[in-house]
């Protein structure tokens, strides 16, 4: 549960989605990038594409598979 | 440097060829890197980095004991010195050593990996890890050779690397720490011919043959330049070790289906991925060359010309026989080769495979068409990265399937390119 004054976290869902159009916008190679995502979080591509089921977990997964692949500390707002 | 030339080999009919017996071939750094990067994507970068590491420091050892063998160099300075000499003509850079039986350091200019990266991706992407595995191990296995040590005695970590913006890369090579891999066959010169199926023959084969052997005359006289790099087609080239290539493909194949075979096909998509950049950059560089243009002719867009051309540039590259089986432009290609250079490690080392593997075809097959297709060849395109993404980033327009392997028991591989 969050603190009564902490900013709520996005839910997992729209952690991933935002991630991936990051990373989708930015990556060199951008019609290989989620192909490279699925290996490196681990996650199917049906999973990657529609995003069902995604936990905290696997978001978090997700958003450190996209700053290794742009090479970035932290995700842009 | 010296004169490897004469320690230069060849399975004439295959186009597979060797130095000091032990499989060769040659790779841009745009297939390189994407290699590199997809092994490590799909293993993590630490064990992606171990695998990596791994290949070049048995390929390395093997390669640099055949040609001090050969050379009858021993003392520990003239196989380094020899080491050396051998890792400038592959076109990976310039390294200097510093090392003892137990191990010390050596640096690093001007390295293929870490170079060429910086040179692709440094604008855009801060690297977050070194780029050269397979100088590390190559530097480790050039220790070890000019002790007299055996393989995996030491090891080698990069501590430094130009892709990450530091001035030089820097390897700390050490007595090695547990996981020494288990000794496996050697893929050399008689592995391969003991695997080789007979010869098949395509459409216009006698034409693939003659423009073949007028660019392997003109590769004879590319060399390496003061920094131990060779540029040429607009590519960065290494003259590389096989046994490295096929090594950590395998090896990530295998390592993946044990954690995770789901993923598996979209490595092998990613492997085929490497083979497409390839032909779109060297194979595309090649015949856009002033140099092709003087032996062979500009291109013209006329697709069954292309393709044989393509076919030629295959077998000069050293990645088999590759034959033309069927062509009708704009609707079906069928490529076949006895073997690539993949098949006799994926034979040797792994057996009879259950589903076919020979990556680098159904990727260049498939550029073949895409590009033959889809490029503008008589307005002189500019094959860079821009353009590589504009075709490709709607996804590909042509579709490839493997339908033979002669490593899964068939008498050649072949592959079959249709549109999507």
């Amino acid at each position: 549960m969050n603190e009564p004054n902490a900013p709520a976290k996005p839910d997992p869902r729209a952690r991933a989605a935002r991630a991936l159009d990051v990373v989708q916008r930015r990556a060199p190679d951008p019609h290989a990038t989620l192909m490279r995502m699925a290996l490196k979080t681990g996650l199917p591509l049906d999973v990657l594409q529609t995003l069902e089921g995604i936990d905290a977990e696997a978001a978090a997964r997700i958003e450190d598979a996209a700053r290794d692949i742009l090479g970035l500390e932290a995700l842009p707002e | 440097m010296e004169n490897f030339g004469p320690l230069r080999s060849s399975i004439a009919e295959h186009h597979l060829r060797f130095l000091a017996d032990v499989p060769t071939i040659v790779h841009c750094h745009h297939f390189n890197l994407f290699l590199d990067q997809t092994i490590d994507d799909a293993l993590g970068a630490e064990v992606g980095l171990r695998v990596r590491t791994d290949a070049a420091q048995e390929s390395a050892h093997v390669l640099l004991s055949a040609v001090n063998e050969a050379l009858g160099v021993r003392a520990a300075d003239e196989c380094l010195r020899v080491a050396r000499s051998v890792f400038r003509s592959m076109g990976q850079g310039t390294l200097e050593f510093d090392v003892r039986p137990e191990g010390g350091e050596a640096t690093g200019a001007f390295l293929h990996y870490g170079f060429s990266w910086r040179e692709k991706y440094g604008r855009d992407i801060k690297r977050r890890r070194p780029a050269d595995g397979f100088a590390a191990g190559f530097a480790a296995a050039a220790t070890e050779v000019a002790h007299g040590l055996p393989l995996w005695t030491l090891e080698a970590r990069e501590r430094g690397c130009v892709s990450m913006r530091s001035e030089r890369c820097r390897f700390e090579i050490s007595l090695r720490v547990g996981n020494k891999p288990a000794p496996e066959k050697p893929v050399d010169v008689e592995a391969t011919r003991s695997v080789l199926p007979a010869v098949v023959d395509g459409f216009a084969d006698a034409e693939i043959e003659a423009t073949t052997q007028q660019l392997l005359g003109f590769l004879e006289g590319v060399e390496a330049d003061a920094r131990g790099l060779v540029q040429a087609f607009g590519v960065f080239i290494t003259r590389h070790l096989a046994g490295y290539h096929n090594r950590v493909s395998y090896a990530a194949v295998e390592l993946l289906r044990e954690s995770n075979a789901p993923l598996v096909p979209i490595l092998e998509s990613l492997f085929r991925e490497s083979g497409q950049v390839c032909a779109f950059h060297t194979f595309g560089g090649i015949l856009l060359s002033p140099e092709w243009e003087a032996l062979v002719g500009a291109p013209d867009g006329d697709v069954e010309r292309h393709v044989i051309r393509c076919a030629a540039i295959a077998r000069a590259l050293g990645f088999g026989r590759w034959t033309v089986h069927e062509l009708e432009p704009d609707a079906r290609l069928v490529l076949r080769t006895p073997v690539t250079y993949e098949t006799p490690y994926c034979l040797v080392r792994h057996g009879r495979q259950a589903s076919p593997s020979s990556y680098f075809l159904q990727g260049a097959g498939l550029a073949f068409m895409e590009l033959a297709h889809r490029l503008d060849w008589q307005g002189a395109p500019q094959l860079d990265d821009a353009l590589y993404r504009r075709l490709f980033s709607a996804g590909a327009h042509w579709k490839v399937e493997q339908t033979a392997d002669t490593a899964c028991g068939d008498a050649f591989c072949e592959v079959v390119v249709t549109r999507r």
